[in-house]
């Protein structure tokens, strides 16, 4: 690609059809960083700056292909899988904190390469790794100099996507973060998410069919949705290497504990002392601080979102619990 | 070149040709970036435009900033 040093401080933004292909819309950020919470509330906020509506580049995905070649970025250190709602965010901002990490918090053009969507040509699964490859890449270019690891939090509904993202990156290590699911449903009741409402999703990365969605009691809904994403995450910590089952419980000390090599971090004091602030606010509003929810949730369950979450979705958080009982006694936290 | 006065599809090609420049040339990328209010930036945008021999109007620039807008927030609404 001609001029590789004119992508100096762009980043993908979004993926979109372009003829037989693929195109990237590409927004300027500069030296700023993945801050925010979730990559979108990053790049909504850079879109404030006039330039970055008016001035955005859209390149053929092929571009970043040729990117990735000429210039790979940071190699991805760890990526994140997760149930929802389980402390994801506070591990990803824990993260954040070091200004060695880059963290991309759940970029939806992932997901588009991943599930195909019905506004996508389809694409065979050699050409999406390739191209998962370039975007992982892509966004990974380091941007202002003090960037040594790269970790990348998926949707939740993306761990079923594993085998494909393997495939693209078959020696990162991943974790599975994950939390008794009755709290999870209780969560999703009160505020769901896009893949806890019917029809939101693209239909390729649905968990429930729509139409039997559309059939079952809301409550069941919620707990067969969790219920294939814990299931996912205990099949694919059995069968695939590299992966480990994580516990809400276990947060925050696991992350500068035992997942200190898997993230890479030093765990000087410094990086502790870091780290440690993000642990005490609100993860999705930093303004605010945190306030452990387990028993607010467990109370405000319903008795049918209870059995159903117990029918759907607690055999496979056992299972989860099971294998995570199996790990070596890992390291505690400095 | 010559352009038809007040012909909007000729400002807009005019803007995208200009946009092609703006990403090829480092200093005024980096003044328009500097620039925080949309007003300002159209009629920033329309001077140096102006400066480097591109004629389109701050109607062609609002149009852009709005595009840019929707076209980020499309994903969700597909």
């Amino acid at each position: 690609m001609a001029g590789v040093s004119r992508f100096d401080g762009w980043v993908p933004i979004r993926v979109f059809p372009g003829g037989q292909s693929l195109m990237v819309d590409w927004c300027h950020l500069g030296p700023r960083r993945f801050e925010l919470p979730f990559f979108r509330d990053t790049i909504d906020s850079a879109l404030k700056l006039p330039f970055n509506r008016a001035f955005r580049r859209q390149t053929p995905i092929e571009a970043l292909v040729a990117l990735a070649r000429e210039r790979p970025g940071i190699a991805p250190t760890a990526f994140v899988f997760h149930a929802s709602r389980c402390g994801s965010t506070l591990m990803t901002q824990m993260l954040t904190s070091l200004e060695t990490h880059v963290v991309v918090s759940e970029p939806t053009m992932l997901d588009l390469l991943l599930n195909r969507s019905p506004a996508l040509p389809d694409f065979d699964g050699g050409v999406r790794v390739t191209w998962l490859r370039a975007l992982v890449s892509a966004l990974a270019q380091p941007r202002t100099g003090a960037e040594a690891r790269f970790i990348v939090k998926f949707d939740a509904w993306n761990v079923v996507n594993l085998p494909l993202i393997r495939r693209a990156f078959p020696d990162t290590p991943w974790i599975f973060l994950y939390r008794d699911p009755v709290e999870i449903a209780a969560s999703q009741w009160r505020r769901p998410g896009m893949h806890l409402v019917p029809g939101m999703l693209n239909p390729a990365a649905a968990l429930v069919p729509l139409e039997a969605a559309l059939r079952m009691p809301r409550e069941e809904y919620v707990a067969r949705t969790l219920g294939r994403i814990l299931e996912a995450g205990a099949l694919h910590c059995t069968a695939m290497a590299g992966g480990r089952p994580v516990n809400y419980d276990e947060l925050p000390a696991i992350v500068s504990g035992t997942l200190a090599t898997t993230f890479g971090i030093d765990t000087d004091a410094f990086s502790l002392q870091e780290m440690r602030p993000a642990t005490r606010r609100d993860a999705k509003a930093p303004r605010f601080p945190f306030e452990p929810d387990s028993a607010r949730k467990q109370r405000e369950a319903s008795t049918a979102l209870r059995a159903a979450v117990e029918a759907h979705a607690m055999p496979h958080y056992r299972a989860l619990e099971a294998l995570r009982a199996r790990l070596p006694v890992g390291r505690p936290a400095p | 070149m010559t352009i038809a006065a007040g012909s909007a599809a000729c400002g807009a090609g005019e803007f995208a040709r200009f946009r092609e420049r703006v990403w090829s040339d480092d200093g005024l990328g980096s003044r328009l970036r500097a620039i925080t209010g949309d007003e300002a930036f159209a009629a920033a945008a329309v001077a140096e435009g102006l400066a480097a021999g591109f004629r389109f109007d701050a109607a062609d620039v609002r149009a852009a900033l709005a595009a840019g807008r929707s076209e980020w927030m499309s994903q969700w609404l597909a």
